[in-house]
C-alpha cells in the first residue's frame, strides 16, 4: 500500500516531537517539532515555555516546513573545469582545505561569513577557524553590522539582559519607546510584551520612518526624518513626560530594531537617544533600559561566539591581553589578533571565502554586487542545508544538516541560551555543521581535541561566558553579558550620510529603503510553502519592484495603485508602480527591502535620497 | 465481574482504577492508542501511547489540539510518480484503527464539527477514512479548566451523545457511558475488568455533572447576543480596525482551534534520500501532495490568481473569521457554533483577539484592548 511507503499518521506519531527553538528571530520561543521518522510535519506550542508561554507566531507554527519542503544540499560536491560534481566527504573536505590552503600561501585574502541561523556551536568554531589556522579578521555575519549598531550607542555594558527576562521586564515596564521598522513583523514575541505593557496601562512612544501597527495603539508617534534619523524629533522628550531639561518621570524601556540598512545611521540614532534619555548603566543618567533587537534567532550568539571583525570568541576586544593568552591556551595556537573587514567590504576584498548557512545576497544591501563578488571568488567553501545563489557559485559545496535536524543551542534577544535537539536526521549525505567544521579545522591544521558537540561546548566554555554555565564550568569571569566588554565602537563616519540633509533643495519627495532586513528575502521563509506566498505574491504582482507612497501623494500627482511613477535622483533614476499605504508619511517613498535591488541605482548606495517623482 | 459483552449500548459501566491500565492493554492489542501523555517540556500533550503507564487521566486539557490526529498539519493526500514523461496519481488513505482515550468533550465536539465539514457537499474520503477507524472515548470535566467555557456552546463538560464512551472520575472508579456500537466494542474489549454502575454511582455521576457546571470560573462567552448584533448588522466596521494592531496574525487562533480546517495543497518532492521515491517502479520524479493547515488571518489566504485580495486588510480578516464562528448564517449552515469553548485561541493569541475578548467587543460595540 502506498500509505505505507509515504508515511501515515500511524509512523508518525512515534514519539512526542523533539524539543525545539523557532529558528527564525531572535525571540526565542519554544515549540514541539513533530515528525513522521523522514520530515518534519508539523510545529506545535509549548505551553510551560519561559518566553512563548504557549504562543507561536505565523513563522513558528510554520518552523518545520523549512527543512521538509525547501531546496537541499544533498551530497558533497566540487567543482572542476566549471562543472560541479557530487563527491565523497573525505574528497570534497580536502578539497577545501587544499583551495584555502593554496591561496593562505600566496598571500591572498580569505574570509568566513557566518549566518544568524547558525547554532552557538557552528558560529564559534567558524570563528576558530578564521581567527585560528584562516590568520584571518575578514568574519562576520551579514547582519551582525545592523546588531552591533544598534549596540554602538549604548553604556559600555551592553544589551542588560535582564537574566534573561528581558520580555517581562517590559511587560511591566510603565513607559516604553520603540524604535522599529515593524516590530509586530519582525519581532512578534516583542511586539506581544509591548502590547501587554500597553494593556496594563504603560505609555507607548513609537519612533520611526512609518506608520506600524503598535504605532497606532501607541500614545504617540514621531516620525524620524528619513534623511537625518539621527537628529531625534525635539518632542522626544516631552511625548516621554519630560522636556525643558528635566528627563521622563517613568524611565523608559527602550526597544531597539534596526529600522534602516544604513548602520551608521542605525548607530548614531541609537547613540543620540542614549545621550539624550541616559542609560541604565554604571555611569547613571535617567535609568532608561535598553534591549537591541537581533534579527535572525541567533545573531547575538553568533557575534558572541565571536563572529565579527573587531571581536574575539565572548564580545572581547581585539587587544585584550588576558582574552588573547586563553585562546591560545585553549586552541593551541595563536589567535589572529587584527580587525578585518565587514560583510559588505570583506565580499569585495577576499579572494577566497567559507560561507557558513549564508546566502549574502539575500541578507546584504547591495545583493548584486554581492552576487559578482561570489562568482569572481577563487575558492568559494559553503556549508549550507538548503541550496541558494551562493551554494550556485561554491567551488565546494558542503551539506549540512538544518536546525531542525540536529543538536545544538542558540542565543535569543535575551541572552537565553537554549538548547535542541534533532527532531529527523538530515538527508542525504549531509551532516551536522559542527562536525563539518571540526573537520575543516583538523584538516588545515588545527591542534584538534574530541570530535563531540560536548568537547566543542567545554572548549567554548572556556572563553564564552554565557557558556560556563551550561556546561558546569566555575571557570573565572565576569557574568556580564558578553558584548559588554566590547567597548564603544568608533564614531561613525556619517558625512556621505548626513550631506543629503538640510540645505539640499533638489527632489520633491524623500525616497527611503525599509528596514535592514525582510523576512520575505529570507531562505528559510522562502523554503516554506505557507510562510513564501505574500513574498512570492508581492513579487509576482511587482516583478520590477514598488515603493509604497501616501494617498495624498497620490491625489496631488493625479495616480493610483498599482500605476507607475518615474523617480529621478542624483544618482539614478527607475520606473516603478506604486502602492498606496498611510502608513508612509506624505513627501515619503517607501522601498520595501525584499525590492532594493530594483531601486538601487536611484538609491545609489545609500538608505534615503532625494528624488523627484514624475507621473508616467 | 460482569463481562462487559452483556453491555447495552446505553448501559451504564464502571472500572475500577486499578483495571485502567489492563483495559489499555487489551486496546492496544486492536487499534493504535491515542491519549494525553505527558510532554518533553514536562506538559500534557495527545501522543500514540507505547505503555499504559503513559495514559494520563487526570490531566489539563492539552494546549496542542488533538484535531492533529484526525486533521494532520501536514496529510499526505496522494503520491505522484512520474516515469518516462507519463504521470500516475495513487490516493493516500490512512484507515488504521484508531482509539482516541480521555479525549475532553470540547474537543469531541469539535471533532463531530470536523467530520461534518469533510462529509457536506463535496466528500472528503481521507479525512472520512480515518475519522470513521476512530473510537472516540471521551473523559468527562469534573473540573472545569481554567480557560474553558464549554458551557456557552454546548461544548462540555458533559456530553448526552457524540462519543462512543464517556467516563467519568468518580475517585476509586471510572463511570463508562456507551454511546455507540464503536463504544460498545470498546468495553467488550475490558471483558472481565468493567461491571454495572450501581444506582448510587450513577447518581453521583450526576451531581459531578451538576457540581461542574457550577464551577466554571469567570470565563464566559455570550454568543446569543454577539450573533443577534451581527446578524441585524449592528456591528461597525471601527470595531474591526479599531482592533486590527491588537491582531498580529500570527493564525494561532485558527491552528489551535478544534473546529477550523482551512487548509493549502501542495506537491512535495520526494528526494529518493528520503527513502519514499524510487524503490520498485523507479520513477524519474516522486511527489506527495499534501494538504497543509492554514489560516484565514493570513494575509495570501485569500490572494487570487489575478492578484486581486479580497481580504487584503487585516480588519477585513479578523471580520470574516469572527462572522464564520458567530453569525446566525453560519449557525444554521454548520448546525453548530463555530466554537466549542476548550479557551486554546486565549493560551495561543499572539494578541489579544481571542473569541471572549471578542465576542465581549462585538455585545459591547467597542473594543478595549482585549485580554490582558
Amino acid at each position: 500500500m502506498v500509505s505505507e511507503r509515504v508515511g501515515t499518521l500511524s509512523e508518525s506519531r512515534g514519539g512526542t516531537g523533539a524539543r525545539g527553538v523557532c529558528p527564525f528571530c531572535s525571540c526565542g520561543c519554544g515549540l514541539r517539532l513533530l515528525h513522521d521518522g523522514l520530515h518534519t510535519v508539523g510545529s506545535a506550542p509549548v505551553l510551560k515555555h519561559p518566553v512563548s508561554q504557549g504562543r507561536l507566531c505565523a513563522r513558528g507554527w510554520a518552523s518545520h516546513e523549512p527543512p521538509a519542503w525547501g531546496g537541499r544540499l544533498l551530497a558533497p560536491e566540487i567543482r572542476e573545469g566549471g562543472e560541479r560534481r557530487r563527491a565523497g566527504w573525505d574528497e570534497a573536505l580536502e578539497r577545501a582545505a587544499r583551495e584555502l590552503r593554496a591561496l593562505l600561501e600566496v598571500g591572498k585574502a580569505v574570509g568566513v561569513l557566518v549566518s544568524g541561523r547558525c547554532t552557538n556551536e557552528e558560529a564559534y568554531l567558524a570563528a576558530k577557524l578564521a581567527r585560528g589556522p584562516l590568520r584571518t579578521g575578514h568574519l562576520d555575519d551579514p547582519l551582525g553590522a545592523s546588531y552591533r549598531a544598534l549596540l554602538a550607542g549604548l553604556c559600555p555594558e551592553g544589551p542588560p539582559g535582564e537574566g534573561g527576562r528581558a520580555l517581562e521586564a517590559v511587560e511591566h515596564s510603565r513607559q516604553i519607546l520603540l524604535l522599529e521598522g515593524d516590530l509586530s513583523v519582525t519581532h512578534p514575541r516583542a511586539a506581544l510584551a509591548v502590547l501587554r505593557a500597553v494593556r496594563r496601562g504603560a505609555r507607548l512612544v513609537t519612533l520611526g520612518l512609518a506608520r506600524t501597527p503598535l504605532s497606532q495603539v501607541a500614545a504617540v508617534h514621531l516620525s524620524l526624518d528619513p534623511l537625518r534619523p539621527f537628529a531625534l524629533p525635539p518632542d522626544l522628550l516631552g511625548a516621554l513626560g519630560g522636556g525643558n531639561g528635566r528627563p521622563p518621570e517613568a524611565p523608559p524601556t527602550v526597544l531597539l530594531a534596526p529600522f534602516t540598512s544604513d548602520p551608521r545611521i542605525v548607530a548614531a540614532t541609537v547613540r543620540a537617544l542614549a545621550e539624550v534619555l541616559g542609560s541604565s548603566g554604571p555611569d547613571g543618567g535617567t535609568g532608561a533600559r535598553f534591549l537591541p533587537l537581533p534579527f535572525r534567532a541567533n545573531t547575538r550568539g553568533v557575534l558572541e561566539g565571536g563572529v565579527a571583525p573587531d571581536r574575539l570568541p565572548g564580545g572581547l576586544a581585539l587587544d585584550d591581553p588576558q582574552a588573547l593568552a586563553r585562546l591560545r591556551q585553549v586552541w593551541g595556537m595563536d589567535p589572529w589578533p587584527r580587525p578585518g573587514l565587514d560583510a559588505a567590504a570583506l565580499l569585495e576584498q577576499v579572494r577566497g571565502l567559507v560561507v557558513v548557512g549564508e546566502d549574502p545576497p539575500r541578507s546584504l544591501p547591495a545583493p548584486a554586487k554581492a552576487r559578482e563578488a561570489l562568482k569572481g571568488l577563487e575558492s568559494l567553501v559553503v556549508l549550507d542545508a538548503y541550496a541558494s545563489a551562493t551554494s550556485d557559485a561554491a567551488t565546494v559545496v558542503l551539506p549540512v544538516a538544518a536546525l531542525q535536524e540536529t543538536e545544538g543551542t542558540l542565543t535569543s534577544l535575551e541572552g537565553r541560551i537554549q538548547g535542541f535537539g534533532p527532531a529527523v536526521p538530515p538527508p542525504g549525505r549531509a551532516r551536522p555543521g559542527w562536525e563539518v567544521l571540526f573537520r575543516l579545522l583538523e584538516l588545515l591544521g588545527a591542534p584538534s581535541g574530541r570530535a563531540a558537540l560536548g568537547a566543542v561546548r567545554a572548549e567554548m566554555a572556556e572563553v564564552v561566558p554565557g557558556f560556563r554555565s551550561l556546561v558546569g564550568s566555575s571557570a573565572e569571569g565576569e557574568d556580564m553579558p558578553a558584548v559588554a566588554r566590547a567597548g564603544r565602537t568608533p564614531e561613525p563616519d556619517l558625512r556621505r550620510a548626513g550631506a543629503q540633509g538640510g540645505g539640499d533643495a533638489f527632489g520633491s519627495h524623500v525616497l527611503v529603503l525599509a528596514g535592514a532586513f525582510d523576512w520575505d528575502d529570507d531562505l528559510m521563509v522562502d523554503a516554506s510553502p505557507t510562510l513564501r506566498r505574500d513574498g512570492a505574491s508581492r513579487r509576482k504582482l511587482f516583478p520590477q519592484g514598488s515603493v509604497t507612497m501616501n494617498p495624498a501623494d497620490a491625489r496631488a500627482l493625479g495616480i493610483r495603485s498599482g500605476w507607475s511613477v518615474r523617480l529621478r535622483s542624483r544618482q539614478g533614476e527607475a520606473v516603478v508602480p506604486v502602492s498606496l499605504g498611510t502608513s508612509v508619511e506624505p513627501g515619503v517613498l517607501l522601498v520595501p527591502f525584499a525590492f532594493r535591488e530594483a531601486l538601487s541605482g536611484v538609491l545609489g548606495g545609500e538608505a534615503a535620497q532625494r528624488v523627484e517623482v514624475e507621473r508616467t | 465481574m460482569i463481562a462487559a459483552t452483556r453491555a447495552e449500548p446505553d448501559g451504564r459501566w464502571v472500572l475500577p482504577k486499578e483495571n485502567a491500565g489492563a483495559w489499555v492493554e487489551r486496546l492496544l492489542e486492536g487499534a493504535q492508542v491515542i491519549a494525553p501523555v505527558a510532554g518533553p517540556e514536562g506538559e500534557e500533550v495527545y501522543d500514540v501511547v507505547r505503555t499504559p503507564h503513559q495514559v494520563l487521566w487526570d490531566f489539563v486539557n492539552p494546549l496542542d489540539p488533538p484535531k492533529r490526529f484526525v486533521l494532520p498539519q501536514t496529510e499526505p493526500l496522494a503520491r505522484i510518480e512520474k516515469t518516462d514523461g507519463r504521470f500516475r496519481v495513487e490516493p493516500i488513505h490512512d484507515e488504521a484503527p484508531r482509539v482516541f482515550l480521555n479525549l475532553r468533550n470540547c474537543d469531541l465536539q469539535g471533532f463531530h464539527f470536523l467530520r461534518r465539514m469533510h462529509a457536506a457537499d463535496l466528500p472528503d474520503p481521507s479525512f472520512l477514512r480515518r475519522f470513521d477507524s476512530l473510537t472516540l472515548v471521551s473523559l468527562a470535566c469534573t473540573r472545569p479548566c481554567p480557560w474553558g467555557f464549554c458551557i456557552c456552546c454546548e461544548g462540555g463538560p458533559f456530553l448526552r451523545e457524540g462519543y462512543d464512551l464517556q467516563l467519568t472520575d468518580l475517585g476509586g472508579v471510572f463511570l463508562a457511558e456507551v454511546g455507540s456500537a464503536k463504544g460498545r466494542k470498546a468495553l467488550e474489549a475490558g471483558q472481565g475488568l468493567f461491571r454495572p454502575a450501581t444506582e448510587a454511582e450513577q447518581v453521583r455521576r450526576l451531581e459531578l455533572e451538576q457540581q461542574a457546571l457550577r464551577s466554571f470560573g469567570p470565563e464566559t462567552c455570550h454568543f446569543g447576543s454577539a450573533m443577534r448584533r451581527i446578524s441585524t448588522r449592528r456591528v461597525a466596521d471601527e470595531l474591526w480596525e479599531a482592533m486590527g494592531p491588537w491582531c498580529l496574525e500570527c493564525g494561532g487562533c485558527n491552528l489551535a482551534c478544534p473546529t477550523c480546517y482551512c487548509f493549502s495543497v501542495k506537491d512535495r518532492s520526494e528526494e529518493p534520500w528520503r527513502g519514499n521515491a524510487g524503490g520498485e517502479g523507479s520513477a524519474e520524479q516522486v511527489w506527495t501532495r499534501c494538504r497543509i493547515w492554514d489560516s484565514c488571518q493570513y494575509q495570501a489566504f485569500t490572494l487570487e490568481a489575478s492578484g486581486h485580495n479580497p481580504r487584503e486588510a487585516k480588519r477585513e480578516r479578523i471580520k470574516r473569521r469572527f462572522y464564520h464562528k458567530v453569525s446566525a448564517q453560519y449557525y444554521r449552515k454548520d448546525q453548530a457554533l463555530g466554537c466549542v469553548g476548550c479557551g486554546r485561541c486565549i493560551l495561543v493569541c499572539m494578541g489579544t483577539t481571542d473569541m471572549p475578548s471578542v465576542v465581549a467587543a462585538i455585545r459591547k460595540g467597542r473594543w478595549e484592548g482585549g485580554r490582558l
